[in-house]
């Protein structure tokens, strides 16, 4: 009897971190499956040339729910002939090289030496935190009328160096950098 | 279609051409309204498709970033295309993302579209594209293009199409008019001359030529038959005339022919194939109506009596191959017997077969009569000769007779008185011995016959001695016309002086007229006495009563220059019968009454030696005139 008993309990466990698991990826909001869609999408309006990295990454600084449907990106899609990497990273040094940077809500702080740390390469930040396009960073998911919608902090994409499609740019909402 | 064939060629050709323009323009205007819808549908599409390409990649990244509001501010930049009346972007779950309406159209629904199609509807035309982005479907652009502006300016250009179809047909027609002359002209001018050649049968007619093409040769051919039917006119003209001449010379020849010659078939009818006018002198039938037995054979002409010796005749000779010859008589129209000669033979064809008879008839009633008279005289003259014979006879014979007769007469007379001196003797005895035998008879049976048989012996002496008078009368051939003049006036009141008691005796009314200024008659007062006695003694004696008249006439007739005495009685008449024989000598009707039959022909004689004519009417129950001619002495 015992026996049965632990099993049960085993059993309710692993549903329930299942569950939880589970629920962790339903809880993924359409929100940031539309971002990270978004993210992917840029790349097709924006060239990233010469550079002979084998495949395209994506590095996500800090905690964010965007990772998943990232990952699930990362599956299934392609960069031009490039797979896609998704790198996790709490710190800046830990970037190696990539070529999207989003920066999560939760490095607010850092910001500005993340920017500095990045600055001149061709690395497009991207992030979905109110007022970093201010901030300076390139592209900024907001929500407008319910509809998410992106910054272009101009400058600041200007200095990424990368060749950006005017379809993009049409659709984006322009900031003033704050300095 | 009888009806055109009726045109006029001026007018089929004008119509034809007419035609052809129409269908030409006709053809081309539809060939090229059809082009033309052709390159506009296609225009369109192409436009539209192009349109709905960058449409697409514009709106693409909208699309794809779902920005519905600048999707739509893509859209409606369509605004600036006129016709373009809607357009809508799905995305990939067929969803509309963004849409466009022109004013007017907006209650419009868009209809579900999944693929890329090209619509053409009779307003509109959808095009729809997928909207790629690294051939990759994100959505679907559709545009619709209203054609209701086109439909409008088609209608316009198919006005216009035949405003220009009408000019063209009314430049045709002129041009047409115009020229179709060069054509229908020459050939109606010789339908023209060919209808006066028909309508006026003048083959003088000719038409000149006009040009050189294949009516040019319908000019020459006209007039080349022309040329001949002319030819063939006056040769036959020619020939007409000169078979005419001949016909007229055959007429008169045959006419000339105291017969009718003719050409019949050898059959019961002896149908004429021809028979010349003079069978209507011979048969009082026109010769027309024996052709062919138009209206009677001529078999039927022919004396029944004498059909069938006529067709023996005939069938002998043809069967010899020899000609034939008979006379026969034909029934004239008017009933009277005609006799006629006929001399033909036959004509015979390659196989021995009779082809026709031909012949002639000759009248020969003429001859006949000549021929019958001929004999009549003939026997009048063998007549006259037994009668002069006979005269010579008889006048030896009555002399003869005479003698022994005026014998018997004188003694009769003398028996008669010697009786009658012995009567009274013979009667004594009988009164007084009674009756006795005389010759076998007892006297009392015999006394009064035997005065009667003596007068009878004297009678018949007597009345012997009249007809040996009369016999010797009749025989009386030189007659001793003496040629003197006589009074007729004078004879014939002698004439009834002397036959006053007969004429009392049997007529109470009898009458002389006497003609007035009669000139004298040459001959014998005593024999033509005789004549008037005798007629005079006959009209008595053949009235059966006194009431009835006997008339003597006299007159004189200028134009024959005769006296004429007629001797006319009421009386019982002649038969025809009688008639006939009333002067034939010893021919009476009264020899019970001691008639001789030798007066009228006595009468006859006298008249004719007197070179007169004697006539006798009479009617049974009527009466009889004897009439007299004798020729006036020509009074110098």
């Amino acid at each position: 009897m015992t026996m049965n008993k632990h099993l049960g309990i085993l059993i309710i466990l692993l549903l329930t971190v299942s569950g939880i698991i589970m629920a962790d990826n339903e809880n993924v909001s359409l929100g940031d499956k539309t971002k990270a869609a978004f993210i992917y999408n840029f790349t097709r309006y924006i060239e990233w040339t010469d550079d002979s990295l084998q495949t395209f990454i994506i590095a996500v600084l800090g905690d964010s729910d965007i990772l998943i449907p990232l990952k699930e990106i990362e599956k299934k899609k392609q960069v031009g002939n490039r797979r896609i990497k998704i790198e996790h990273c709490t710190k800046i040094m830990e970037i190696d090289t990539c070529h999207i940077l989003f920066i999560s809500e939760s490095e607010c702080c850092n910001l500005r030496k993340i920017i500095d740390t990045i600055a001149g390469r061709k690395i497009l930040t991207i992030s979905d935190t109110k007022g970093f396009a201010r901030k300076g960073v390139a592209i900024n998911f907001v929500i407008v009328n319910g509809k998410i919608r992106f910054e272009i902090n101009s400058r600041a994409l200007d200095a990424t160096g990368l060749r950006v499609s005017s379809h993009l740019l049409k659709l984006a909402l322009f900031v003033e950098a704050k300095d | 279609m009888n009806n055109l064939r009726k045109f006029s060629v001026r007018w089929k050709l004008v119509i034809m051409q007419l035609s052809i323009t129409f269908m030409v323009l006709l053809l081309f205007s539809v060939i090229l309204s059809y082009y033309k819808m052709r390159m506009y549908r296609t225009s369109v599409l192409k436009e539209l498709s192009s349109l709905a390409q960058i449409i697409g990649s514009n709106s693409a990244s909208a699309l794809t970033f779902l920005d519905n509001t600048a999707a739509e501010e893509i859209l409606s930049s369509l605004k600036m295309k006129e016709y373009i009346v809607n357009a809508w972007i799905n995305d990939n779950e067929g969803k509309t993302f963004a849409k466009y309406s022109k004013e007017g159209f907006k209650d419009f629904s868009i209809p579900t579209i999944t693929g890329e199609i090209n619509k053409v509807r009779r307003d509109n035309i959808t095009v729809s594209r997928f909207i790629m982005v690294d051939n990759e479907k994100i959505g679907l652009v559709a545009l619709r293009l209203s054609t209701e502006e086109n439909r409008r300016i088609v209608n316009r250009s198919f006005l216009s199409a035949l405003i220009v179809l009408l000019v063209g047909m009314t430049i045709t027609l002129f041009l047409a008019l115009v020229s179709q002359r060069h054509v229908t002209d020459p050939i109606l001018y010789l339908a023209k001359k060919v209808k006066q050649v028909s309508e006026t049968a003048d083959c003088s007619i000719r038409v000149r030529k006009q040009g050189n093409d294949e009516i040019g040769d319908l000019y020459d051919g006209f007039n080349n038959m022309m040329e001949q039917i002319n030819t063939r006119e006056t040769e036959r003209d020619r020939a007409y005339a000169s078979l005419s001449e001949s016909e007229n010379r055959f007429k008169t020849l045959v006419s000339n022919i105291p017969g009718a010659t003719y050409r019949c078939a050898y059959d019961k009818d002896w149908a004429m194939e021809f028979i010349s006018d003079e069978v209507e002198n011979i048969s009082g039938y026109p010769a027309s109506d024996f052709i062919n037995n138009e209206v009677r054979s001529y078999a039927s002409i022919i004396h029944p009596d004498d059909r069938k010796m006529v067709e023996n005749i005939a069938d002998k000779a043809i069967a010899n191959r020899a000609p034939y010859e008979v006379e026969y008589r034909v029934v004239h129209a008017d009933q009277s017997v005609r006799w006629v000669y006929e001399k033909g033979q036959g004509a015979f064809g390659d196989t021995g077969n009779v082809l026709w008879l031909d012949g002639a008839i000759f009248d020969i009633s003429k001859r006949k009569q000549a021929e019958d008279l001929t004999e009549l005289q003939q026997q009048q003259l063998i007549q006259a000769d037994k009668m002069a014979t006979l005269g010579i006879l008889v006048s030896g014979v009555a002399h003869e007779i005479n003698n022994p007769n005026n014998f018997m007469l004188l003694n009769s007379n003398n028996l008669a008185d010697v009786w009658q001196d012995v009567k009274p003797i013979l009667d004594k005895r009988y009164e007084s011995n009674g009756d006795f035998m005389i010759a076998g008879m007892p006297y009392s049976d015999m006394k009064d016959d035997i005065a009667t048989l003596i007068s009878g012996i004297s009678e018949g002496a007597e009345r012997i001695r009249k007809i040996v008078q009369s016999l010797k009368d009749f025989a009386r051939q030189d007659g001793g016309v003496t040629g003197q003049n006589v009074k007729v006036n004078s004879i014939v009141e002698s004439s009834t002086i002397i036959l006053s008691n007969l004429i009392k005796k049997t007529t109470d009314n009898f009458k002389v007229v006497y003609g007035e200024n009669l000139p004298e008659v040459k001959g014998n007062s005593q024999q033509i006495e005789q004549v008037i006695i005798n007629l005079v003694s006959n009209a008595c004696q053949a009235l059966e009563d006194k009431e009835k008249a006997v008339t003597v006439t006299t007159r004189y007739k200028n134009d024959s220059k005769e006296v004429i005495i007629s001797v006319t009685d009421k009386g019982k008449g002649i038969t025809p019968e009688d008639l006939k024989h009333i002067m034939d000598p010893f021919f009476t009707t009264k020899r019970d009454s001691g008639g001789t039959g030798l007066g009228l022909s006595i009468s006859y004689n006298i008249v004719k030696e007197h070179s007169g004519e004697f006539h006798i009417e009479s009617e049974v129950g009527k009466g009889t005139t004897a009439t007299i001619y004798l020729p006036a002495v020509e009074s110098v």
